[in-house]
């Protein structure tokens, strides 16, 4: 039967679509959707595209929600049996627009009528694990606050615009800011935004260079030798400052940063500063 | 003088941070309502979610009225039973959530109805609720499912059955929406 192999499909790709999110819509509803990453190009072809798909899509989501709660009602007065898998149903029928109302209904009544396993509850359970705390669907744009709370960063910019001078975590009411958010790249998540909300893009990940492995590096001319020039009294200086071996120098800044840079013109004004001496040492 | 050096080049680069990242142009087709109705969408759907939540792994005591949401999903009506081994063993209230469509960001309107309101210094007879988590306290994170955990421990936790004192003038005086009056709230004990 049909039913049979709906109901033990829709989960897992319920689960591939939501995660990726924004990305997956795109992917499930073709080239027409594409548009929607990445219509800054041009977005006077592609805004009525874009509006008819997601109006025609949300009309769809509505009818399959509502005749999806009706199903799941009447799963319940007759003995909620199956009230297990109808968070499955709504899975479908909101992560992936493209499925016609016909089926989404039908996944939702085939597994509305039997066939309530430990695996599924095992999944949804897994599957509420990275649900945001405030829409509760699958994080989309994932954020963790830094008490460790995971949002979709739309819905996390919106309840921090809804109280500016109260700006608490909603879990646990910590303090929240948005530049201390910390965004989740899954894979294949693409950091692209849609252009079209209003919503500012999710804070950035900040990164930093790994520390090199420890080990003994003193000799060969690798990364740990360096020479170094400075100026002093002869005989302390030249010591001082000729060789230092087996000190680590610090991670060199990441590229793009004030600091990089800084460290960049610093390089530089030295590397001029010893022509110069040594200009001077050769002709004076 | 290193120091120095150093400091000006600081400053210039924070001046580029603090310049508000630049807005991508919306199509102007799609701009006017279409944020709304994506909202729209959302709310309704954890509504779902916590409809079928509620459903399925009620709170003791809770029940919710299938009949009201399907009428209207945005007023659920919910009974409520008196804790056995409390002062309202054996009384059944009802509730009324009514939600607007900022909600979850917005907290739902929650009002005792019918003709059971229970007696209680934090219930006024009108059926509104002095509770904290449903105005200034309230967050996203909460559902319809701890606002009525959050009832019946209220209702639990009661040692004398009575009134507010400003009862009477309360209830001639206020809005019909609670949300509208400013509560203070001052006793935690209840």
């Amino acid at each position: 039967m049909d039913g049979a192999t709906a109901t033990a499909t829709p989960p897992a790709s319920a689960l591939e679509l939501s995660t990726t999110s924004s990305s997956a819509t795109a992917t499930a509803l073709g080239d027409v959707n594409n548009s929607n990453s990445n219509n800054t190009v041009d977005t006077d072809n592609i805004g009525w595209a874009r509006d008819k798909t997601e109006s025609t899509s949300e009309l769809r989501q509505r009818a399959t929600s509502n005749s999806f709660t009706g199903s799941s009602l009447a799963a319940h007065e007759t003995g909620g049996s199956g009230a297990t898998p109808t968070l499955t149903a709504t899975a479908t029928s909101t992560s992936s627009p493209t499925t016609t109302p016909t089926t989404a209904t039908a996944t939702a009544t085939s597994s509305a009528s039997g066939s309530s396993n430990e695996n599924d509850k095992d999944k949804e359970q897994h599957e509420s694990l990275y649900e945001c705390n405030i829409c509760l669907d699958p994080a989309k744009d994932a954020v963790v606050s830094m008490c460790g709370h995971l949002f979709c960063w739309p819905c996390l910019h919106q309840w921090l615009l809804t109280r500016p001078n109260r700006k608490l975590c909603p879990v646990c009411k910590a303090a929240v800011d948005k530049d201390k958010v910390i965004p989740l790249y899954g894979r294949n998540s693409t950091r692209q935004e849609d252009p079209s909300n209003k919503v500012p893009p999710r804070p950035a990940g900040q990164r930093t260079e790994p520390e090199p492995a420890p080990g003994f590096r003193g000799f060969g001319f690798g990364d740990g030798f360096q020479i170094s020039f400075g100026i002093g009294a002869f005989p302390f200086g030249f010591i001082t400052s000729s060789l230092n071996l087996g000190e680590r120098r610090p991670a060199p800044a990441n590229r793009g940063t004030t600091q990089y840079e800084d460290e960049q013109t610093l390089s530089r004004l030295f590397l001029y500063l010893a022509f110069i001496c040594i200009c001077w040492l050769l002709f004076a | 003088m290193l120091k120095l050096f150093k400091k000006t080049k600081d400053k210039i680069p924070k001046s580029e941070i603090i310049t508000e990242p630049k807005e991508p142009k919306t199509p102007p087709v799609s701009k006017c309502g279409k944020p709304l109705l994506l909202d729209n969408t959302r709310w309704e759907r954890r509504l779902h979610k916590e409809l079928m939540s509620l459903i399925k792994e009620p709170p003791p005591g809770v029940t919710v009225d299938t009949e009201s949401v399907q009428q209207n999903l945005s007023e659920w009506k919910i009974n409520i039973k008196g804790f056995e081994g409390t002062l309202y063993e054996g009384e059944d209230f009802q509730l009324l959530f009514k939600f607007n469509n900022k909600y979850p960001f917005d907290s739902p309107e929650v009002t005792f109805i019918g003709s059971n309101i229970p007696v209680h210094p934090h219930v006024y007879s009108n059926g509104h609720i002095c509770l904290s988590i449903l105005t200034e306290d309230w967050s996203p994170a909460l559902s319809v499912q701890s606002v009525c955990l959050s009832i019946a421990s209220m209702l639990s936790s009661c040692r004398e059955k009575k009134r507010p004192p400003d009862n009477t003038l309360y209830v001639k005086t206020c809005n019909k929406n609670p949300k509208k009056t400013k509560w203070w709230y001052h006793d935690d004990s209840v």
